[in-house]
């Protein structure tokens, strides 16, 4: 694949990637959330087609129109989400559409043919069983069978670990490497760094719609990987941080604090942080190290293990979003249009989100629409939200407007002490996350102590004054941001080895 | 051809979409009674004397009344999210329990003959609205779903009221008949000088007011519907979801209960089995017709009146059986669900070549 440019409205998804594929390799696309990997595979998969580049297959330039042009090329991809059909059988799933199936199938003998193939990758997968009472693991099985008696050869996996438990993924890198030993080709698009390292022959690292390394994995080290998956050249970045300061008021301690994983796991140990008045604290880390899970604690939209949260002197442990926001925490949640927003409603009653039961806006619960809008003119004016009007759906911005919309709405309703921002530019354009670090850097001057999560080590290195690193659930370590260096960054991202070295 | 999301959508295009839709339900629905043999221009003449005798025209709104109550009450729930399927249960349920307050009074034990009717009411409401909170707090406890378990309700409310009305409840004087009690007329809503008719219009006409001014003004109506549009935002924004959705629902269920007296002291004037033939059914599609917009369901559930009273004049005019209406309403159900896909959806067909999102 050459010069590959797909555009999606407000992002450039792949910009001019080159990606090429070996014959009998596992190659690792490796990248954050967003980097751009799926959509590279998308186009390959002729599910996208590109703006522009071209795509040869063996040497033959292709034109991909559909996933049949690709299965005839012997392109085969598993998305993340399973596509079966869970009360059919194993059999049926796997040759559903298949040209041998015929007007009358022949079950018995395709599911001889399941058979053979599946016991030449070791699987002991039963034919008739229904899909819907299998594991998740066995179903990667069927989506893989399902490609290779279509005689697919280069196998696209999406993220395919994200479902399995520790022992189902060293099956499935054992079966990747028996298929690579049979001449297939496979590319394993993940986010995690030790999975690329110990599967992969060659790992290419995306960010941001770019690749920015396509190396043997023999001679890449966990520290350029880290750096090259969450930022470039540390030293080319120019410091925005607001210099030594005198006095240090602490604004956020956070001692010991554990806070419990969707999926049972802790995902924040026994973390202690403190933010001051007037300072920006990133957190920086590969993402899924705890980020969220400790930002959802202090925020209130998680229940915190055990541990205490002192804002402004007050144990805010557990407490509701809508407490918090009146103590003076605002917080710009991930993914605006998800969590920030309710894209069906206006602007105005989005404005009205967080504050709708506090005077003015609400008076013995009756709301005052006029003074709601009234503010809302302000957001939209003072935040430069580009909206025909206040009226129109909050849903139709774009995703810099949306951003812009909920700082403009923490900002004019409150007066907040301390601000978190989880994200805060992911997905913006150049101008959108300009304008917001603008807003954070100015915040900061007004003596707001703010935390902000990051997987973009640039901006880290950009807007910090401090920078505290992740690992594992733990703050492996917090250093100024002009003790920030390519080999201490590198090495507390991707093992979490605190400094010892950096005074 | 592919299937793309609108940005916006806009109030009027929203209206003729949905007009447009309930216009070719009538004539699919014409169409089939053609071919069923009987004359169409006959039946929609039939649905349209309904609007040209004083009677027949308080008849419609007598049997839109139930319709009223019980989708105006599903507004409530269903600008939640929570996917109510259970008005007729919670109408029998208003009806059990307003006849038992009506047979302890005539045992001698009651409030009195002059606080019967605020008895009744507050007992069927009570009775709703409770029935309903079952499935909201099998909801928050457990995430159980209550399009199932609103639904298993109805069977079993319908089953209770067939129980107590063939047994301890059946009317002694009643020459064996299956039906309980009937309803003395200081359980009726009653406006001195005005038809039964009317004063059903004007208390639903306050409800509707009132309904619509919460969505529209109060704190209560604009966190329900954040809850219904984005659960994730409604946590951000501190929407206390289990009280709201609880309250919702309770409104719900009582709205549903008022119905169910009103069928029984005024429609019929006793329970008997099969004494709603599906109000609370009706109440569904005219809630959806309506947009959940309260004004306009109470139109549409007007015209569900309509075509109940339409119904049977041409049972009794044509014999046409009592299903014929049924499959007008099931086409206006299924109209209902094309209008909304069409409003979200912009159908495109795309040129060969420029690659398909599958």
């Amino acid at each position: 694949m050459r010069g590959i440019v797909k555009r999606f409205p407000g992002v450039l998804a792949n910009d001019n990637v080159d990606f090429t594929i070996y014959e009998g390799e596992v190659h690792a696309l490796l990248g954050e959330n967003g980097a751009g990997k799926t959509t590279l595979m998308n186009i390959l998969y002729g599910i996208y087609t590109p703006d522009s580049g071209t795509i040869r297959v063996r040497g033959v330039p292709v034109k991909l129109r559909s996933p049949r042009d690709a299965i005839k090329l012997g392109i085969g991809m598993v998305h993340q989400d399973f596509r079966l059909i869970e009360a059919h059988t194993v059999v049926e799933n796997v040759f559903l559409n298949h040209r041998e199936l015929g007007f009358v199938p022949n079950w018995r003998s395709l599911e001889s043919r399941l058979e053979e193939l599946a016991s030449n990758y070791g699987w002991k997968l039963n034919p008739r069983a229904r899909v819907g009472g299998l594991s998740p693991g066995e179903k990667q099985q069927v989506e893989l069978l399902k490609l290779l008696v279509r005689g697919a050869d280069i196998l696209l996996l999406d993220e395919p670990t994200s479902v399995l438990t520790p022992i189902e993924t060293r099956m499935l890198f054992k079966t990747m490497r028996r298929m690579v030993e049979d001449g297939k080709s496979v590319v394993l698009i993940t986010h995690k760094l030790s999975e690329a390292l110990s599967v992969s022959d060659r790992i290419t690292v995306m960010r941001r719609g770019r690749v920015v390394l396509t190396r043997p994995t023999s001679e890449v080290t966990i520290e350029e990987l880290s750096i090259a998956m969450v930022g470039t050249q540390i030293e080319g970045v120019v410091s925005r941080a607001r210099g030594e300061q005198g006095e240090k008021e602490p604004i956020l301690k956070i001692s010991n604090l554990s806070v419990m994983g969707d999926s049972g796991v802790l995902a924040v140990r026994d973390v202690n942080l403190t933010v001051y008045r007037g300072e920006i604290l990133c957190i920086a880390g590969v993402s899924g190290n705890g980020q969220v899970e400790l930002v959802e604690a202090i925020t209130g939209l998680r229940k915190p293990l055990r541990g205490k949260i002192i804002l402004n002197g007050l144990d805010i442990a557990g407490a509701s979003p809508r407490r918090l926001f009146e103590l003076g925490l605002s917080y710009i949640p991930p993914e605006g249009k998800k969590w920030g927003i309710v894209p069906e409603l206006s602007i105005y009653e989005n404005v009205a989100l967080r504050v709708i039961r506090r005077q003015p806006y609400s008076r013995l619960g009756m709301i005052k629409w006029e003074s709601i809008i009234k503010t809302a003119q302000r957001v939209v004016t003072e935040f430069r939200v580009d909206a025909s009007s206040v009226k129109a759906r909050a849903g139709s911005l774009s995703g810099g407007n949306v951003q812009r919309l909920i700082l403009g709405r923490e900002l004019t309703t409150s007066n907040p002490l301390l601000l978190v921002a989880a994200y805060p530019t992911k997905g913006l354009d150049i101008a959108a996350t300009e304008q917001v670090k603008r807003i954070l850097l100015g915040l900061r001057d007004e003596k707001v102590g703010i935390l902000m999560v990051s997987e973009d080590l640039d901006e880290v290195l950009e807007l910090s004054d401090r920078i505290a690193v992740m690992y594992g659930g733990r703050i492996v370590g917090v250093i100024k941001r002009s003790e920030a260096s390519a080999e201490v960054l590198g090495s507390m991202m991707s093992r979490g080895v605190p400094v010892s070295a950096a005074a | 051809m592919s299937f793309e999301r609108r940005a916006e959508i806009g109030t009027r295009f929203s209206i003729s979409v949905t007009l447009g839709m309930l216009i070719l339900a009538f004539l699919v629905s014409g169409l089939i009674f053609q071919l069923l043999g009987f004359s169409a221009p006959q039946i929609y003449r039939s649905f349209f004397t309904t609007l040209t005798s004083a009677i027949m025209l308080e008849e419609v709104f007598r049997r839109s009344t139930p319709i009223i109550l019980a989708a105006i009450g599903l507004c409530y729930s269903y600008r939640m999210g929570f996917w109510n399927i259970g008005a007729e249960g919670q109408l029998y349920l208003g009806m059990i329990a307003a006849t038992g307050v009506v047979i302890l009074q005539k045992a001698g034990i009651g409030l009195g003959e002059e606080l019967l009717l605020p008895a009744v009411a507050a007992a069927s409401m009570l009775a709703g609205g409770v029935w309903s909170l079952i499935p909201a707090l099998l909801r928050i406890k457990f995430g159980a779903n209550e399009i199932i378990t609103t639904l298993m309700l109805n069977y079993t409310a319908i089953l209770l009221a067939d129980y107590l009305i063939h047994g301890p409840w059946k009317d002694p004087a009643g020459y064996g008949f299956a039906q309980t009690v009937a309803f003395p007329a200081s359980s009726k809503f009653m406006i001195p000088g005005v038809s039964e008719a009317i004063t059903y219009l004007m208390i639903v006409g306050v409800i509707t007011a009132l309904t619509y001014l919460v969505f529209r003004f109060t704190v209560f109506g604009f966190e329900s519907r954040v809850l219904g549009l984005n659960i994730f935002a409604s946590r951000y924004a501190g929407v206390p979801t289990a009280s709201t959705l609880l309250r919702g629902v309770f409104i719900s269920g009582a709205l549903a209960g008022l119905a169910g007296l009103i069928v029984v002291s005024g429609l019929i004037g006793r329970m008997r089995p099969g004494a709603s033939p599906g109000y609370g059914y009706h109440a569904i599609i005219a809630s959806m017709l309506g947009g959940l917009y309260p004004p306009a369901v109470f139109m549409s559930s007007i015209l569900f009146g309509m075509l109940l009273t339409g119904g049977d004049l041409l049972q009794a005019g044509i014999q046409m059986p009592k299903s014929g209406v049924e499959i007008i309403m099931a086409l206006i159900f299924l109209a209902t669900i094309v209008a909304e896909f069409v409003k979200r959806y912009r159908i495109r067909v795309l040129r060969l070549g420029r690659g398909v999102v599958a």
